[in-house]
């Protein structure tokens, strides 16, 4: 019907769909480095008070310090886990949004066992609560990865949703059975784990960092190795490149989207577990402290979904997480880093789609003195 | 159940649902033309420290929630013209949106936590039908929001099935290529729709500082933009849908009241909990009857597809 068409505001330039991208990961670097540059300009807008100052804060609490650099290593070992577990979902065209709920539920099993069997050795009872807070994260992720795989239904928002039924848990528990009767807990945390789960501290110049930063980079290097070299890695990476393509090579794509999704889960269990013997040694709010589910997507975004990635990465944030931390010494608030990489996040995203598309410069106007029709007519006469 | 007991459970059933129908509602429109914007969450936060400090500047709740509106329409702008123009993907954009917005707000607000909103959003009580004993005082005794809240998705219903544009708006989503064809500007009503959906999810959040809590928290919205997002699933991309699922979780909220006034002896978890995984049950027992009957997604099925002129 010519008569609805509308009139188009002309655009100069149109954007189309590159047949080839460009270098996505050094676009997506290139944002997150002008993320970190404005980070860093717009850090002492925060803190009137000491202005340039605040960059001391920062060093001093981060790199400067051996104690900053305990706590960075501290923060970034769940965090690469985490963001390890993210990935591996990622990796498919799969999101995870729902790791707080993986690492309170493979805790609770984890600490669960180990409550019961508080007679046994560590040596025993610390590979048994890694594997129960596998179980744990994994079963967790049951009900949403069968929804997805069978049912087609959005694993983001059910991963997502069910946070909030495994923060009641927790509260439950602490407020509950495990109700911390000593010094200071007031129903913000459990009575602490059995004393020879602790996993122990390595010191090394100084710097003291408890022995699952181990899992922290020995879990990313087996899961690059897995996915590299194994058929089902080979397979996970051709249906998440096209699933169709994977179901026509006769690629098993809904037991592949199965398993790496419980996969997920499992690894988020862990991360949980690494927090708890490492560093909290309570069941709590703590393990899930600043949102460590929406962390572990920054991570595994930024890292590309790789495996290796995500130990660099994860190591970046969590030295972001901590200057931000010592900031608040300067009275900013602790959120407002969040924010920070919020905005590293949308410019690394929006890089990254820059590098797959180009601009075209769309058709000048008709002009008529210029027209081949006119300059033909004008030739005639 | 004593009869004032379930006149005041219906009461804060229905205002309970009222701030997540409208972001909901907002949502169904931007998702019927082919965009999801995950970001609803951050975008009701914006919303809600927009309407505010809006309404603590002007002391009005009328001019707050167009400032909510404005606030969150800005915020949705900033998702639109990444994902819809740059075609950045939908998840991580609105992922960012919602960390910018819990830091931003609780930065910003640090000042206003728990302090009365300055004007709230009043009550009306609709002649003759609220004097009608029982349903009276627990139907048509709301806030003034509460009402327009139930009209919306009657609008969208109306915009969406009854319209020439809101079939326009139905083609952008189902098959953008033709719609182009026909000469619509694709992206154009896209932005257009992120933004209004945007406006719409900042009035949701305006409703909630202004009426229902009345006051500013950090985080306060509490995972209500994500349980909007999850209703449009849920009611399968239809406006009434939209209506159950908002009022169903409102009605699972007032549970714990209940449970406490009466003395059940269920632990309060259960009730902090079931909203939640109730909406997680709605969606998959939604699924499990659509697989049932063979039936075909009711997906729009241009939905998070980016949209390139060939």
């Amino acid at each position: 019907m010519a008569e609805t068409r509308r009139r188009r505001l002309s655009a100069p330039y149109r954007i189309e769909l590159r047949s080839r991208p460009r270098r996505v990961t050094t676009y997506r670097i290139a944002g997150v480095a002008l993320g970190l540059a404005i980070a860093l300009l717009a850090a002492p807008l925060f803190a009137p008070s000491v202005g340039d100052g605040i960059y001391h804060f920062i060093w001093q609490g981060t790199f400067g310090t051996p104690i900053g650099i305990g706590n960075v290593l501290t923060t970034a070992a769940p965090l690469i886990i985490a963001g390890l577990a993210v990935a591996l979902a990622y990796r498919m065209g799969l999101w995870n949004i729902g790791i707080n709920g993986q690492i309170l539920m493979g805790t609770w099993l984890a600490l669960f066992l180990a409550f019961k069997l508080d007679h046994w050795s560590g040596y025993a009872l610390v590979p048994l609560m890694f594997v129960a807070a596998a179980v744990g994260g994994a079963l967790w992720m049951l009900i949403p990865a069968l929804a997805r795989v069978y049912l087609g239904i959005n694993e983001i928002v059910t991963t997502f949703l069910l946070n909030f039924g495994a923060t009641a848990w927790m509260s439950y528990w602490i407020r509950g059975a495990w109700f911390d009767e000593g010094a200071g807990g007031g129903g913000t945390r459990s009575r602490p784990a059995p004393e020879q789960t602790d996993l122990g501290l390595i010191n090394i110049d100084g710097v003291l960092i408890h022995w699952g930063i181990i899992v922290a980079v020995v879990a990313p290097v087996l899961a690059w190795l897995v996915l590299t070299t194994t058929r089902a890695g080979f397979e996970m990476g051709i249906s998440g490149a096209s699933e169709r393509t994977g179901r026509y090579a006769g690629i098993p794509v809904k037991r592949r989207m199965l398993s790496v999704l419980l996969a997920s889960g499992a690894v988020g269990g862990l991360a949980g577990v690494v927090d708890l013997l490492g560093n909290t040694h309570y069941y709590g709010d703590a393990l899930i402290g600043g949102d460590i589910g929406f962390a572990a997507v920054v991570v595994a975004v930024l890292a590309g979904g790789s495996a290796l990635g995500v130990i660099v990465v994860g190591f970046g944030y969590a030295a972001m997480t901590v200057g931000g931390d010592s900031m608040s010494v300067a009275g900013v608030p602790t959120e407002a880093v969040l924010a920070l990489i919020g905005i590293i996040l949308l410019l690394a995203t929006a890089a990254e789609a820059i590098a797959r598309v180009r601009f075209v410069r769309t058709r000048t106007r008709f002009d008529p003195n210029t027209s081949p029709a006119m300059q033909a007519q004008e030739e005639a006469a | 159940m004593s009869n004032s007991l379930l006149v005041a459970s219906i009461a804060t059933a229905l205002s309970g649902g009222t701030a997540i129908l409208i972001a909901a509602t907002g949502e169904l429109l931007v998702e019927r033309t082919g965009v999801y914007n995950i970001g609803l969450e951050g975008v009701m936060l914006v919303g809600a420290l927009g309407g505010f400090l809006g309404a603590d500047a002007t002391n009005s709740w009328v001019l707050g929630l167009l400032i909510a509106a404005i606030a969150g329409g800005a915020a949705a702008l900033v998702f639109g013209l990444v994902t819809v123009v740059l075609r950045a993907d939908m998840v991580v954009t609105g992922v960012a949106l919602v960390l910018i917005a819990v830091g931003l707000t609780t930065a910003l607000g640090q000042d206003y936590v728990s302090q009365s909103a300055a004007s709230h959003i009043p009550e009306w009580d609709i002649p003759g039908l609220s004097d009608i004993p029982g349903v009276g005082p627990a139907i048509f005794q709301q806030s003034v929001m509460t009402y327009v809240a139930f009209l919306l998705p009657f609008g969208a219903w109306f915009l969406l099935e009854r319209t020439r544009h809101g079939l326009e708006m139905r083609s952008i989503g189902e098959n953008p290529e033709a719609a182009d064809a026909a000469g619509l500007s694709v992206m154009g009503w896209r932005i257009t729709y992120v933004v209004i959906g945007g406006a719409l999810a900042g009035i949701g959040g305006g409703v909630l500082t202004l009426g229902i809590i009345g006051t500013w928290q950090s985080n306060l919205t509490a995972g209500q933009g994500w349980v909007a997002f999850a209703i449009v699933f849920f009611a399968a991309w239809r406006p009434f849908g939209i209506l159950f699922g908002a009022y169903l979780f409102g009605a699972l909220a007032t549970l714990g009241n209940v449970g406490q006034a009466e003395g059940w002896s269920v632990p309060p978890q259960v009730f902090v909990a079931l909203p939640y995984l109730g909406t997680v049950l709605m969606m998959i027992a939604r699924g499990w009857v659509t697989h049932r009957r063979g039936g075909s997604s009711p997906w729009p099925a241009a939905l998070g597809v980016p949209f390139y002129r060939s």
